[in-house]
Formats: C-alpha cells, sequence, structure tokens
C-alpha cells in the first residue's frame, strides 16, 4: 500500500477520503484538517490566547499538540476530578505532555470546591455521574477560563463524539440541545468564554493514529464511570454503518452544521444567559447557578454528615 | 504471535496473515475501532502488511466514552 500523495510506504488508509498515507503524508493531513475547521466555523484567529481542556486523554493532548504547531497562544486547563488512580493518572499524564511542550498548564481540584470528587457528589445529590461531571467540568473550565485572561476555550471533541450526540438526541427528538450544538458557542455574555471544537472534522481512529506517530503518551484507561455509556454504543452504531458506507460520518454531521438553524429557531432566547449567579458571580439562568446549587447541597450534606458521626 | 490488548495479553500460534484478516476476520473487530501497531518499534501497521508468527502486536481500542 503506497501513500497517495508522495508514493512512499503508506501506514493508515482513511477509506472516508479514499485514501492511504504515509507518516508525514497523514500528520500534514491531520493538521490540514484542523486548520481547515478552524477556518470554516471561524473558530478563532492567531490574536486569541487559546485555553485548552485538557483530560490527559488523546483527543485533548492531541489538540494541544496541534495547536501549538500550528503557532496559536495556547495554555492546559485540566480538571482532577477526585476519580481515585484514574484522576492522579491523567493528571500525570497532563503534566508530563505540558512540560514536554513547554507550556502552562492550570490545575483546578474539585475536591477544593466540594470537599470531595465526582463520585462522592453524585452519590450525594443522587444524579447520574457523567451528568454532574459535565455541569462541574463545563463551570470549571469557563471559570479559569476567563480568569486567565483567555479569549477562547477549545475541547478535544472529536468526529465520532459529535456524530454519536447527535444521533442520541434525533434518536429522541432533543430540540433543545440540537439547537445548542455546534461546532462553535458563541459567547452570550462578558464572562462567558466563546467555545470551539477543532477536532470535529477527524475521527478517533485519525486522532488515535496522530498521538502514536507523534509519540504523545495519552491515558488509556477508559473512565471507570463510561463503562456502558449509550454514547459508546451509540458509536459502535455509526461505526457499523461506517465501515459499510465511508464517509457517511462526516456526512452526517456536517449535514447538520448546515441545517442547524431549523433547531436554533426554535428557542431563539434559549441561549442568553440573562442572570448573574448572586454567589459567585458567573453567568446563569436564574438567581443562582447549576454549580453553586451543587455545592450547596454537596456541603449541606457533609456537614450533616459530619454531625451525625460527632454526636 | 503475541497480541497485547487493553485487558490482556495473549499468546497464538498463527499462520502468515494480514492485518486487516486478523482484525475483521479473526478478531471481528471493526477496522473503524482500532490500529494494529507493531510493539518492537511503536509503528502503525497498515492493512495490508502480512502479520508472521514472531510478531509482536498491539490492538489499540480508539474509541472511548464520556
Amino acid at each position: 500500500m503506497k501513500c497517495k500523495i508522495c508514493g512512499r510506504p503508506a501506514v493508515i488508509k482513511l477509506p472516508a477520503h479514499n485514501i492511504a498515507l504515509c507518516e508525514k503524508c497523514f500528520e500534514e493531513f491531520v493538521l490540514r484538517r484542523v486548520k481547515n475547521a478552524i477556518k470554516t466555523y471561524k473558530m478563532f484567529t492567531k490574536d486569541d490566547k487559546v485555553a485548552v481542556a485538557v483530560s490527559g486523554g488523546k483527543d485533548s493532548l492531541a489538540l494541544w499538540d496541534i495547536l501549538t504547531r500550528l503557532g496559536y497562544e495556547t495554555g492546559g486547563i485540566h480538571i482532577h476530578l477526585g476519580i481515585g488512580k484514574y484522576s492522579d493518572e491523567s493528571l500525570q499524564k497532563a503534566e508530563n505532555f505540558a512540560k514536554k511542550i513547554n507550556s502552562e498548564l492550570t490545575v483546578i481540584y474539585v475536591r477544593d470546591f466540594f470537599g470531595t470528587g465526582i463520585p462522592e457528589i453524585a452519590k450525594i445529590t443522587k444524579r447520574k455521574t457523567c451528568s454532574v461531571c459535565g455541569t462541574i467540568k463545563r463551570y470549571l473550565m469557563n471559570r479559569f477560563a476567563y480568569e486567565k485572561g483567555y479569549t477562547v476555550l477549545a475541547t478535544g471533541h472529536n468526529l465520532d463524539d459529535e456524530a454519536s450526540t447527535l444521533l442520541g438526541n434525533l434518536l429522541y427528538w432533543k430540540d433543545l440541545y440540537l439547537a445548542r450544538k455546534g461546532p462553535v458557542l458563541p459567547s452570550t455574555h462578558p464572562k462567558l468564554i466563546r467555545k470551539v471544537k477543532p477536532l470535529v472534522f477527524l475521527t478517533e481512529r485519525e486522532i488515535a493514529a496522530y498521538t502514536i506517530l507523534r509519540g504523545i503518551d495519552y491515558i488509556y484507561e477508559e473512565c471507570p464511570h463510561a463503562a456502558g455509556a449509550t454514547s459508546i454504543f451509540h458509536k459502535h452504531v455509526l461505526n457499523e454503518i461506517e465501515n459499510y458506507s465511508p464517509g457517511t460520518k462526516l456526512h452526517f454531521l456536517k449535514g447538520f452544521y448546515e441545517r442547524k438553524n431549523i433547531f436554533a429557531r426554535l428557542y431563539p432566547e434559549e441561549t442568553k444567559m440573562q442572570h448573574e449567579c448572586k454567589e459567585c458571580g458567573y453567568p446563569s439562568s436564574g438567581e443562582i447557578c447549576g454549580f453553586c446549587k451543587l455545592r450547596r447541597r454537596v456541603k449541606e450534606k457533609l456537614e450533616n454528615g459530619r454531625e451525625t458521626t460527632t454526636a | 504471535m503475541k497480541i497485547h490488548t487493553r485487558e490482556k495479553t495473549i499468546e497464538e500460534r498463527i499462520q502468515e496473515i494480514t492485518v486487516r484478516d486478523l482484525i475483521e476476520k479473526k478478531l471481528k473487530l471493526n477496522p473503524e475501532e482500532v490500529l494494529v501497531i507493531d510493539r518492537q518499534n511503536n509503528r502503525i501497521l497498515p492493512p495490508d502488511y502480512r502479520l508472521k508468527d514472531e510478531d509482536e502486536i498491539e490492538i489499540r481500542m480508539v474509541i472511548s466514552g464520556g
């Protein structure tokens, strides 16, 4: 198998693009795809200071590497979730990579805000672990990106992530989520940082291949709470279709982006954050933001627990 | 041939087989969800590469949740 561009031995076949590429041409392909997504959806420019949400996994580390290579001013933000060994190892990978590329990494510990980690918070609030984790991560990422002076927050969501959530939202006709979904989430409040997804044109397989070729050491272990997630099932379903008909995932997602206004029109006021939270001062749809409400509940429970134990 | 996966390492005697056939026919995996890596030099192996019994490879799953 020969590289379609230069004729050297190919290392990867990309059926969706009907090409096989060698290591060098594949790296260039990846950089081009990201450049193209940034340009197509007007994500940011060289004047922006880009915060990269770094989990320590393949997507976020690849994203940080790519944006640095493309010449953007970047820094990482990592949230230590308090999920035992998994969180400690994730932090280690993020720190090692930051050192390797000589870039700044801001580390935030969930326990500094809640007195405990994600699994305990989910138990106390009787909410699903992934839902609690999402609320906390979104809040902390935005707040620290803002406080650190970044102008845009980039996440490692890839084509498979986006296509699988799109499929899930369509299957259950979640209009509101469909209205909000996109490669760019604009800032609707001065303290709400614009969020972008520069990896939307790359599959998980392409990103994993990139990290291997670049020698990026990422956390391969799966989050212990992700096992059995519906999103993984949706990814398998889409990959079955992709294997039968290459290019479908990309066509599906791009087609949605072209038509997303159909759903956005249903909720014209939805994306506007009208208030500032009375407790933390960050944007909120009500008087108290979801993060602070969660903090109150956990604090009360933990304090009650302590009183019961000491009584 | 030694095959490493996330969960375990297995050793199996094999006749020469291409990476494509190993993934799709023998292991019944979706090629969109895995990469095959040569453990000796940490390089990705293309689908037409012919694996031999003395090879040591890793089947890297690329799908993650959350």
